[in-house]
């Protein structure tokens, strides 16, 4: 993991502030989607060599929910987003 | 019914502080721990960040929290900053008052910054961090708004629940430079 | 005057005498020392002994990769084992000792080893114990480690303080050297944020040993006048005694200061150690090179040591490391070398080169005779260097000479630019390995980058910082380049190294602090280890706290050439943080005892101790357990007290610590109807209700209340331990899962101050405080609102009950919460009011069948505990309704809660223990559940237990065996009603007033 992230609200911050909640594209499924849908998305994870994205939280500092896109092979932070504004495709 | 001529009248009001130590003489290096200000948590509803700051904008003691969200803090007890933003701001935010959650500590002297490298991984150079910048940080694992308001010259608020660690923690900081103590008023 | 300490020169101040001892014995010193180079001017040449075969050793080096001369520092709680000689700083009344040798260092017992040594071959540990295992265990492994000699820490506490910082620049420069100064001036003048750290007490690097003029003054004259520029630029931090160990992501670098730990007693306002975090834009690796040592018989008797420290100890410390040395070289600095000690007035009586042709022949001092072609086979005297053997065209030879320097050339300090997983590249034209590219954020300059002379150095420094300061959009001045006197020519093709010089009489070792030689990277090769990470781990080559700074190098190149290849084919182990050993003080920095993590305090935390009150920690809160009174002979004779009270009376206990929300906006109802599983959109304004949080997988999160304050106006509370997660539960549904939703909330759990006032006389105490109406009435159960307390002060009130009696949350603002707390405790005083902690609140919950985490423990359903009623499968969506519908979560046979009272009532129930059918062989294989919580009950005047049991509520009156094997207990229980106490709930409302 990088040694900073660079929080588009806070600036760059060590890595100490942030909490890792898991893969960001993973999409909570409908209330009627099929069962396998709910179990992929509950239970199955990838765990993938290279670029990654993830969901951190800058817990220590705005508390935001980020959108991290990392590499997991080089450790390079390639883009960090606010997760709600990408949620909603743009400004919040 | 029991007897209620023993009861206070008024409940007293308790700084989480007032127990502790303070120097004896002043430093260059000085932490003010303010007796009581009056704090509000404005929190701009959906949609009116813009209003709500364009309002604030024109306000003194107005601090950064994040997206849509400020504290706004008047060294006067007596402000009533609560009742009057809320007044003010009406449906554009939910303001709450957090007078008696946070305390604020304001870390003036020629070593602040050095004192403040010691436990904030952010860095305080005034090109970088100049004046009227703020934001949470961490500080010995205790989250804490980190705020400059002068060139030597910076304000912490903190929960009150950490606010005894937490100046453990800045004293141990400041040592190196006889940081000395003081609770304003 | 000591018999080796020169009559002049040096960077010491022979005004301050420094006195210290060593295995007991006084010596003196001066200021400006190392304790090695104090040694060396006392004639002490023997400073410790080999790890394996406890080989007497001397100083090797005058810097960081000293393999050999590890001693123990100070005493008492100050000892402070293997620190290298070389880079201890002398002061007064220093004490050290040596390590690894019994009963002293001139006899070792433990030499035994050597003798044995055809026993004790490259791999020896893994062939000779790897059988039967359990000797490993019993046997070898602590004879070993016995044996095997670093020093020993103490066992006492540390008295000294240590601390972290951050620090945040445009350039870093690693190494004060000449490339590194002039780097950091240039950047310095540029007006660039610069740290320049150095591993050193005193900043200059080689200059400090550099025996030739620069601008017509002494090189450290030179470096004293750049630092002392440098150090008055307001923009440039200088950081001596500071090794910058590791480069991490981001090219944040960590560093360790050793602050005080140059005095004999350290000033407490300052850290003895400081770990430096340091954020760099860019990053300059001028950390220069280290001398290789050759490889021949008996090059590691005491007096044998690198050319480049031999110039050091007399040009910087004024000590000449004997009176006849004998300098051996595969390469010209070896030859430079020899003429520079010459200079300094060190009587050098031989140059042994092992070259036929010399490229460039330095002219040699008067009465020293040079050998070319030459290879020494051996060295003789025992605990120090008495002469040695050459051989030169077949032709043997014994000189006589109390010291020997070898010179086999240098490798490049490349260590920091390999620990993201570069290696470093050979060169065939420098014959050495060099830093790979790793970027422009990090580039090496001067000797570490491969450049061989001073001049190269020095303009190499100025020409990156240059390009740094360019890079960052500034631009740079121009810095003057100085003249050298009489400088070195550089030497274009390098000679081939000698890796191993031929012949060898005795062992020729590689790596001295591992005594892995010649012959065990041979038999590693043989025995198919012959790449470098493999003949690492087979030979222990490179595996000592030096980390094979000295012996790296030669072991590749040794390999390579036995293997008919080149060291790139070898390749050299892995380089990984950190560069040098960090103390675990360093690394633990504040963060050690009671300062390990923060505590919290309770807004009634003073109210608390002037009651008496026992703590708890339980997270980072410091709670009241129980408030003893006088007379009571134990905790639970406090608890039993405090239970009884409130049931018969009342008593106030501090609930602050529970998590609190306020959530805001036209959605937060429907917000919290899908985070919780049971409905809450229609809870009327001034109603709390009980809530229940699922995980997306159908287990219990969390419990807590929901008050609605107003239309869009909700008060959440969560558990204590659960507050913070639920808080980012919130956050990550509000910004993640449902954006859209226009709620906002915050955490207003700081604000108040909250107090449980539960008991039969609740509401007589409680209306003495509050001026509002609390008849159950105005305020009936779950009734959530506004109250003005006597004088006007505004709180909130909660009519909730966890303990089955007529109870009431009152909330305060957290200033006041003290003087409200002492104003009920006053107010119930004639009820017989009394504080009760967190072992009675467990007590009176349990009784009441109440559940929290003990039995909320990530694995349990609502149903599972009771409360599946409360699924409200009607609701579209929530927040684990989902998969809490699938089969195994909705099974027959789960474990569900049930009450447990011991057969024989005298039995105290221990949660933990195993549910096993009455009559089963006790294993787990039977098991049939488990006690989640137990206590005494006071009301009932016997032990009482909740308990998962699988199809539970469908054995009430069975017995089952409660069995805990840990604590040898096997003994029968009923299974009741979870719920113990008033279980019609009529206590909730008192029929008749109290
Ligand atoms: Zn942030």
């Amino acid at each position: 993991m990088a040694s900073l992230i660079s929080c588009p609200h806070c600036g760059p911050r060590p890595k100490e502030e942030f909490a890792v909640r898991g893969d960001a594209t993973l999409l909570r499924p409908a209330p009627e989607a099929s069962d396998e849908a709910w179990h992929a998305y509950v239970y199955l994870r990838a765990n993938p060599r290279g670029v990654h994205v993830e969901h951190w939280q800058h817990v220590g500092g705005c508390r935001r929910f980020l959108v991290v896109e990392r590499n997991t092979l080089t450790h390079d932070v390639l883009s960090v987003a606010d997760a709600a504004e990408v949620a909603q495709g743009g400004a919040a | 019914m029991s007897d209620l001529s023993s009861l206070p009248v008024a409940f007293d009001w308790q700084h989480p502080l007032s127990a502790i130590l303070t120097s004896d003489v002043r430093a260059v290096d000085h932490l003010e721990i303010l007796a009581r200000p009056s704090i509000a948590r404005v929190i701009a509803a959906a949609g009116e960040s813009v209003a709500v700051a364009a309002i604030l904008g024109g306000m003194a003691g107005v601090r950064a929290a994040g997206p849509q969200e400020w504290i706004v803090l008047d060294d006067d007890p007596q402000a009533a900053l609560p009742a009057r933003l809320a007044e003010r701001l009406g449906s554009l935010a939910f303001v709450l008052d957090a007078g008696d959650g946070e305390v604020c500590l304001r870390l003036s002297g020629p070593h602040c910054r050095r004192i403040l490298a010691k436990g904030v991984g952010l860095d305080l150079h005034p090109d970088v961090f100049g004046l009227g910048d703020g934001g949470f940080v961490l500080c010995h694992a205790i989250r804490m708004h980190l705020s400059r308001t002068g060139d030597n010259l910076f304000e912490i608020l903190a929960p009150r629940s950490y606010a005894t660690s937490l100046l453990d923690a800045l004293k141990r900081m400041g040592r190196e430079f006889d940081l000395s103590v003081g609770l304003s008023g | 005057m000591s018999a080796h300490r020169l009559l002049t020169g040096g960077l010491i101040d022979r005004g301050k005498p420094l006195s210290f001892t060593f295995d007991g014995r006084r010596h003196s010193g001066f200021a400006g020392d190392t304790l090695a180079s104090a040694l060396l001017a006392d004639g002490v040449s023997l400073m410790g002994r080999s790890f394996k075969y406890h080989r007497p050793r001397g100083v090797m080096t005058a810097g960081s990769a000293e393999p050999n001369a590890l001693v123990t520092v100070g005493g008492g709680t100050r000892r402070e084992p293997n620190l290298r000689a070389t880079m201890v700083e002398l002061h007064e009344t220093l004490t050290a000792v040596s390590q690894n040798r019994w009963p002293s260092l001139a006899t070792d017992f433990g030499a035994l080893n050597d003798r044995l040594s055809a026993l004790l071959s490259a791999g020896f540990y893994y062939k000779t114990f790897m059988w039967p295992s359990a000797f490993w265990e019993k046997l070898y492994e602590p004879l070993i480690r016995r044996a095997a000699g670093l020093g020993r820490a103490t066992l006492k506490r540390d008295p000294d303080a240590y601390e972290k910082a951050w620090a945040f620049c445009d350039l870093l420069v690693i190494g004060a050297g000449p490339a590194g100064l002039m780097a950091a001036l240039t950047a310095g003048r540029a007006g660039l944020r610069v740290i320049l750290a150095d591993e050193d007490f005193r900043l200059g690097g080689w200059l400090l040993s550099e025996t030739r003029l620069i601008d017509g003054r002494p090189a450290h004259d030179f470096a004293a006048i750049l630092v002392e520029e440098l150090a008055a630029l307001p923009n440039v931090t200088l950081l001596p005694r500071s090794t910058v160990f590791g480069w991490y992501d981001d090219n944040v670098f960590g560093a360790v200061e050793r602050v005080q730990k140059h005095l004999p007693i350290p000033s407490d306002k300052q850290p003895v150690e400081r770990i430096w975090r340091i954020v760099a834009k860019r990053a300059l690796m001028a950390t220069g090179a280290e001398e290789r040592p050759l490889v021949f018989g008996g090059n590691d008797r005491p007096g044998v040591m690198m050319a480049g420290a031999a110039l050091t100890y007399a040009a910087r410390y004024g000590v000449a490391v004997g009176k006849r040395v004998a300098v051996v070289t595969a390469s010209d600095s070896g030859r430079q070398t020899a003429a520079a000690l010459a200079r300094r007035g060190v009587e050098v009586v031989a140059l042994i080169d092992a070259r036929t042709a010399s490229a460039q022949a330095s002219p040699m001092p008067e009465g020293a005779r040079t050998l070319t072609g030459a290879h020494v086979v051996d060295t003789l005297g025992r605990l120090s260097v008495e002469g040695l053997v050459t051989v030169r065209a077949g032709f043997e030879e014994r000189l006589d000479c109390d010291a020997v320097a070898m010179a086999g050339g240098w490798n490049p300090r490349v260590h920091l630019a390999c620990q993201h997983g570069a290696k470093p590249v050979w060169s065939d034209v420098h014959q050495a390995f060099l830093p790979p590219d790793v970027g422009p954020d990090f580039q090496a300059a001067g000797a570490a980058a491969g450049l061989s002379t001073l001049a190269e150095a020095l303009g190499d420094g100025v020409r990156k910082a240059t390009a740094v300061v360019a890079d960052l959009g500034r631009s740079a001045p121009t810095v003057p380049l100085p003249e050298i006197d009489a400088e070195e020519a550089a030497s274009g093709a390098a000679a081939s190294p000698v890796w191993l010089m031929p012949g060898a009489r005795s062992k020729a070792f590689v790596d001295f602090q591992n005594d892995v030689h010649a012959g065990d990277l041979a038999l590693a090769l043989r025995e198919g280890f012959g790449h470098a990470e493999h003949a690492k781990r087979y030979t222990t080559n490179a595996m000592a706290t030096d980390q094979g700074k000295l012996s790296g190098v030669n072991a590749s190149g040794l390999l390579a050439a036995m293997k008919g290849l080149s060291p790139a084919e070898v390749g050299i182990t892995t380089y990984r943080p950190f560069y040098t050993p960090v103390s675990f003080g360093a690394l633990a920095g504040t963060a050690r005892d009671e300062e390990a993590v923060p505590h919290r305090l309770s807004p009634l935390d003073g109210w608390a101790k002037a009651q008496g009150a026992m703590f708890v920690e339980a997270g980072l809160w410091h709670r009241p357990a129980y408030f003893p009174r006088p007379g009571e002979k134990d905790w639970r004779a406090s608890v039993d007290r405090e239970v009884r009270t409130v049931r018969a009376a009342v008593g106030l206990c501090d609930v602050s610590t529970l998590g609190k929300i306020e959530l805001f906006g036209p959605d937060a109802a429907e917000f919290l109807n899908r985070l919780y599983c049971n409905p809450m959109l229609r809870l009327p304004v001034g109603k709390a209700r009980y809530g229940l949080m699922l995980r997306e997988d159908g287990m219990v999160f969390d419990d807590g209340t929901v008050s609605r304050l107003g239309h869009q106006h909700y008060l959440i509370t969560t558990t204590t331990a659960m507050a913070a997660k639920v808080m980012s539960h919130l956050e990550h549904a509000a910004q993640v899962l449902w954006p859209a939703l226009q709620v906002r909330f915050a955490s207003v759990s700081e604000q108040w101050a909250q107090m449980s006032l539960a008991g039969p006389k609740a509401r007589q105490v409680l209306q003495a405080v509050v001026e509002d109406d609390l008849s159950a009435e105005a305020v009936p159960p779950l009734a959530a609102q506004a109250v003005t307390l006597r004088g006007g002060l505004r709180g909130r009130l909660f009519r909730i009950s966890f303990s089955g009696e007529l109870a009431y949350e009152l909330a305060v603002p957290a200033g006041h919460g003290r003087a409200v707390a002492e104003a009920i405790m006053a107010a119930g005083r004639a009820h017989g009011i009394c504080p009760y902690g967190l072992e009675a609140l467990n007590v009176l919950r349990i009784e009441k069948g109440h559940v929290t985490h003990a039995e909320l423990d990530g694995r349990t359903t609502p149903d599972d505990v009771g409360l599946g009623h409360m699924l409200a499968r009607q609701k579209p969506d929530f927040i684990g309704k989902r998969l809490s519908e699938r089969y195994g979560l909705t099974a027959a046979d789960r474990g569900q809660l049930v009450g447990l009272v011991p057969v024989d009532r005298q039995r105290m129930i221990r949660a933990g223990a195993h549910l096993l059918r009455e009559g089963a062989k006790p294993s787990t294989l039977n098991d049939q559940g488990h006690v989640t919580s137990a206590c005494y009950s006071p009301t009932l005047g016997h032990p009482i237990a909740l308990a998962l049991l699988k199809s539970g509520r469908e054995r009430l009156g069975e017995r089952v065996l409660v069995w805990d094997r840990l604590h040898k207990e096997e003994f029968l229980a009923e299974v009741v009603s979870p719920v113990f106490v008033d279980p019609d709930n009529r206590k909730i409302e008192p029929k008749e007033p109290a």
